[in-house]
């Protein structure tokens, strides 16, 4: 499946612009020309020029400096919130498809109350009780996504769960882990992978506007939603200044987003090929029921899609095994 | 009052209608396909290759041959509704004269409302679940026909009862879910010909059907046919119902016509190898304990470049002469062959 | 000498029996009836047709021997182990054994598009844990052998395989257990004549050279004909006759199978006078609008299959007392085996329709009433 994503000219690009970033985390101090914590009241605000390549800001500390010392903090947050988001969300999802219904009346049921948490408060309270530093408020805000990722991936997993293959997969005794494991795990991962990477770009943003409220990063320590944050704060004087940061932040949330798109493109044709399994007892059921209740049981899902003109729109089951026949 | 008079109302639509049914005398083609070849993957191959037919009124033809020989794009080119990727790359199509080719989308949507009607293998995928069908009958009516509402629910139940539905005003309002399969196929036969065409091209109309549902169904095509003059293009891949239903038979092996002529004619007298292969293994209702045969080999792939005859690989009667050198087709007595050497074997359905 | 005594008993034997079992599916108001009363059996080396139209039950009743649907009433017995009753680790370790395998309608959704031909063959040997990696390549290997494929596909994804090559290799992943059962469920509906048959001579050479016995599920009688022993008519999911095939087929003693048996697509008349004849005149063919009920209303038919003979909404020769369940009686057979048929009518119906009807037939279908 890598092989088939990276077929896709815009996951090459997203996957050199993410190793770019990672090269920053991990080099990011290093590469810094100067302190970013040295602070020069008379050069605050200042535009670019050859000492200060993207200019100062407020406290006259050098921006590029500051970005690029900012980097690994920004990556490891989004990363540890994402991580946190994929234990607490996508496995209960995955296990609440197989678990049968008690386990995902519970599962929902937590979920549902995970949900109505505000982001912020949770966010403040964490911060408060655990100490004021990044890690604990990435929790927080990893553990308020863990939602999405949960009914991501258990959407993700019930639409596979009642195909034909796991059934048969039953018939020979396949324990519920092995079928997961064989027939469902790579199906749902790029579901989990789309979800996992515009976590991740949230995640980034997030981390700005918690600054705005001093939780989590303590000053003076550099983040991108951090410098994105003070240039905010004089646009007045330094229209400019958020242009760069914004369009960090953005590049690495897009690059993030487009190799999501990309891991499910390559997937898709399975997607497309298993979604119309229903299993023909079904049908066979619903038929019977349908003679006892008429109008109260019909399931669109068994006649497939509506249409205004019968006679066009549908696909070309030749053509489709005229593309079959050449492929082999 | 006749089924005939009853689809000539309304009033509204007369001018139309005489029109069309001035244009209809018996006997006369009202589809003709003339050398049509077809390219798919956006012309790299050519899965339908010279194929002239003819559909003349009153007058059931069958195309049939194995899945992936043609005989589904022959229809579908017919119809204008090839999928993306495919083209008709010569040849053509008319109806009743009308070459299809200068043929705008307003033209084809004309045509596809009042001169050919189709039906194809699930019903249930081609109407909406959530109305009722008597409903998408009656829209189609108005969209086509331009009748007022009143008028179209009226013919809509007329021809829910053409088609053999006898509690009309019930099956009117039921959704299709709440139809059995028989009963949505005959739902779709009613849209079909709900703006009376010249034409209905049948797709495997029956295939999904249960057998006594599937009879039933030629029953109707078959009575459509005598009473209102309807020419039928029915693709199948079992020869058996081909056999019951159609006058006419036109067989397909890898995207040609390797034989045509009437139904009896074919079944009786085949005189290419592969129909006669076809027959051999074909459940004709024969309900005795009996060998099952097959027909060795593949089909060639779709598109493939053959200097001879597509069927010599799996022929048993094939010469060097027939996997070197091209074949046409011959016609004598309205019965056409592809095959060097026909004249030579004396086939028979039975003998293998 | 218990040996003996149990080898000889195990011809006898039935391998599989299933005795009045009935399902219901869905639960509560919804539950609907889908097999009331349902009896068979089959002996080893023997295979029996399932035949009945859509909604006839008879995927469920394929499902219910299989554990994936439970009987309501009744049991299922595998030789004499009840299986029908298996829960949890039980049924898990049944399945694991691999004795009874099933061989899903449409392998395009049966088999996982993911996986290899190889992998999906080698599936159940792999879930029951026991083999090593080297004998199941060998076992994979011997069971692609059996169902005539080549070794060229083990690499190949099901998309990438012809449709008569996936129906094969789903037999092949049942066999690599090395069953005493196979059940197929339509197994070729989708395919065309050639390949039909194709699929159908290796059901019937496996149940020659491995013993096999199988119940073959088929909506289509004359692929049936070819290789099946018995036959089993499902109508609105209750067995309505079950007999010898050769014999159900000649003369049907059940109203539904004759009418199933006229409505499947034939050469037309004046060909088929060109067939031998069958000898006795008892054994002409019926025509099927000599035995369709005119003015049939299944729409309105209570969904009550306790509510007298399922078929009598549709059957020309219902009179009052198909009110009542007919009970299943037996038919003598030539060969033995067992016939029975559920009608009231049994005996009489066709005596019925030789004396009055035939003069009557119209040459042309009816035109219908308005």
């Amino acid at each position: 499946m890598l092989k088939k994503t990276l077929r896709f000219r815009s996951a090459q690009i997203s996957v050199a612009i993410l190793l770019a970033v990672l090269l920053l985390a991990i080099f990011g101090s290093a590469l810094a020309p100067q302190d970013p914590l040295h602070q020069s009241v008379k050069d605050f605000l200042q535009g670019p020029s050859s000492r200060h390549w993207l200019g100062t800001d407020y406290l006259g500390r050098d921006v590029l400096s500051r970005l690029l010392a900012g980097t690994r903090t920004s990556v490891t947050t989004a990363a540890e919130a994402t991580l946190v988001g994929l234990v607490f969300g996508a496995i209960p999802g995955l296990l609440s498809a197989f678990l049968g219904t008690w386990f995902d009346f519970i599962a929902n049921r937590i979920t549902d109350a995970i949900m109505t948490l505000p982001t912020i408060v949770f966010a403040i309270g964490c911060t408060a009780v655990l100490g004021n530093s990044l890690t604990p408020a990435m929790l927080a805000i990893g553990f308020l996504s863990s939602p999405l990722f949960f009914r991501v991936t258990r959407a993700a997993a019930l639409e596979f769960v009642r195909a034909q293959y796991v059934e048969s997969a039953e018939l020979f005794g396949a324990s519920r882990f092995r079928i997961v494991r064989v027939h469902v795990l790579n199906k749902v991962i790029p579901t989990i992978a789309v979800a996992a990477a515009m976590s991740a770009s949230a995640a980034l943003l997030i981390v700005s506007s918690l600054t705005f409220l001093g939780i989590g990063v303590v000053p003076p320590a550099p983040t991108w939603g951090g410098v994105l944050a003070s240039d905010l704060s004089y646009l007045n004087q330094a229209p400019w200044a958020p242009i760069v940061p914004a369009v960090l932040i953005m590049l690495t949330a897009g690059a993030l987003n487009a190799l999501a798109d990309a891991i499910r493109d390559a997937s898709g044709v399975h997607v497309s090929l298993l979604s119309a399994a229903s299993s023909k007892a079904a049908t066979e059921e619903a038929a019977a029921t349908e003679l006892t209740q008429p109008g109260d049981d019909a399931d669109p899902a068994f006649l497939g899609a509506n249409s205004a003109n019968p006679v066009i729109d549908k696909i070309d089951e030749e053509a489709a095994d005229v593309n079959r026949h050449s492929a082999a | 009052m006749s089924t005939d008079t009853q689809l000539r109302e309304p009033e509204t639509s007369d001018a139309l209608r005489t029109g069309v049914a001035g244009q209809r005398s018996p006997g006369q083609d009202v589809l003709v396909i003339d050398d049509l070849t077809v390219t798919v993957h956006n012309g790299a191959l050519e899965a339908v290759r010279g194929v002239s037919l003819a559909v003349r009124r009153g007058e059931v033809v069958g195309l049939v041959g194995e899945s992936g020989s043609g005989k589904t794009l022959t229809c579908r080119a017919a119809l204008g509704i090839l999928a993306p990727g495919c083209h008709v790359a010569e040849g053509s199509v008319s109806f009743g004269g009308q070459d299809t080719a200068e043929f705008s989308n307003k033209a084809w949507r004309a045509v596809r409302g009042s001169r050919v009607g189709a039906v194809f293998q699930d019903p249930g995928s081609y109407l909406n679940p959530s109305v009722p069908v008597g409903r998408q009958l009656a829209e189609a009516l108005r969209s086509v026909q331009g009748c007022s509402r009143k008028q179209a629910k009226q013919r809509a139940l007329e021809l829910l009862r053409l088609v053999g539905l006898r509690d009309a005003e019930s099956v009117y309002r039921q959704i299709p879910g709440e139809l059995s399969g028989g009963m949505l196929q005959r739902v779709m036969i009613a849209i079909a010909v709900s703006g009376d065409p010249e034409l209905l091209v049948a797709d495997e109309a029956t295939t999904a059907l249960d057998v006594t549902i599937q009879a039933e169904i030629i029953e109707l095509i078959l009575r459509l046919r005598d009473e209102r003059g309807l020419g039928v293009l029915f693709v199948s891949h079992d020869l058996a119902v081909i056999s019951e239903l159609c006058d006419r038979v036109v067989v397909f092996y890898a995207g040609e016509i390797v034989e045509a002529g009437p139904t009896e004619e074919i079944l009786l007298r085949p005189r290419h190898p592969y129909t006669q292969a076809m027959l051999r293994v074909a459940s004709l209702g024969d309900y005795t304990r009996r060998t099952l045969d097959v027909i060795e080999g593949q089909p060639p792939s779709v598109g493939a470049q053959l200097p001879g005859c597509r069927f010599a690989d799996r022929c048993g009667f094939a010469t060097e002469q027939c996997r070197t050198t091209p074949v046409a087709i011959s016609s004598g007595g309205g019965h056409e062959v592809r095959c060097l050497r026909s004249d030579e074997l004396s086939l028979t359905r039975l003998a293998s | 000498m218990t040996a003996t005594v149990e080898s000889g008993r195990s011809v006898d034997l039935p391998l599989l029996s299933v005795e009045s079992v009935d399902v219901h599916l869905g639960r509560g108001r919804r539950a609907a009836h889908i097999l009331s009363q349902v009896d068979l059996t089959v002996r080893p080396g023997e295979i029996l047709g399932v035949i009945g139209e859509t909604g006839s039950g008879k995927t469920t009743l394929a499902r219910t021997v299989m554990g994936l649907a439970d009987p309501s009433q009744g049991e299922i017995r595998l030789q004499d182990k009840v299986i029908s009753s298996l829960r949890g680790s039980a049924r898990r370790d049944l399945r694991r054994g691999g004795s009874v395998q099933f061989v899903f309608q449409d392998p395009l959704r049966s088999l996982d598009p993911d996986l290899t031909v190889e992998q999906l063959v080698a599936e159940g040997l792999v879930t029951q844990g026991q083999a090593s990696s080297h004998e199941i390549a060998t076992r994979v290997r011997e069971a692609l052998g059996w169902v005539g494929l080549d070794e060229s596909l083990l690499s190949k994804h099901p998309a990438q395989i012809s449709g008569g090559q996936r129906q094969r290799v789903s037999i092949a992943r049942a066999l690599v257990l090395r069953p005493q059962l196979l059940i197929c469920d339509e197994p070729v509906s989708a395919l065309d004549s050639s390949n039909r048959n194709n699929i159908l001579r290796l059901l019937d050479e496996l149940r020659t050279s491995r013993g096999l016995s199988v119940i073959i599920i088929s909506h289509d009688l004359s692929s049936l004909a070819g290789i099946a022993d018995r036959v089993l008519v499902l109508y609105r999911g209750r067995v309505v006759e079950d007999g010898p095939i050769s014999e159900v087929f000649a003369r049907p003693r059940h109203p539904y199978t004759a009418l199933l048996i006229a409505s499947a697509p034939a050469l037309s008349d004046q060909l088929a006078d060109q067939r031998p004849e069958p000898s006795s005149e008892q054994h002409r063919p019926l025509h099927v609008r000599q035995l369709r009920l005119v003015d049939a209303d299944t729409a309105t038919v209570s969904n009550d299959l306790e509510a007298g003979c399922v078929f009598r909404a549709r059957c020309r020769f219902a009179t009052d007392v198909c009110g009542t369940v007919p009970a299943a009686q037996d038919v003598p057979t030539a060969h033995g085996g067992g016939w029975r048929v559920s009608c009231h009518h049994h005996s009489t119906w066709r005596a019925e329709l030789e004396d009055a009807d035939r003069p009557r037939v119209p040459a042309r279908p009816e035109p219908l009433p308005h």
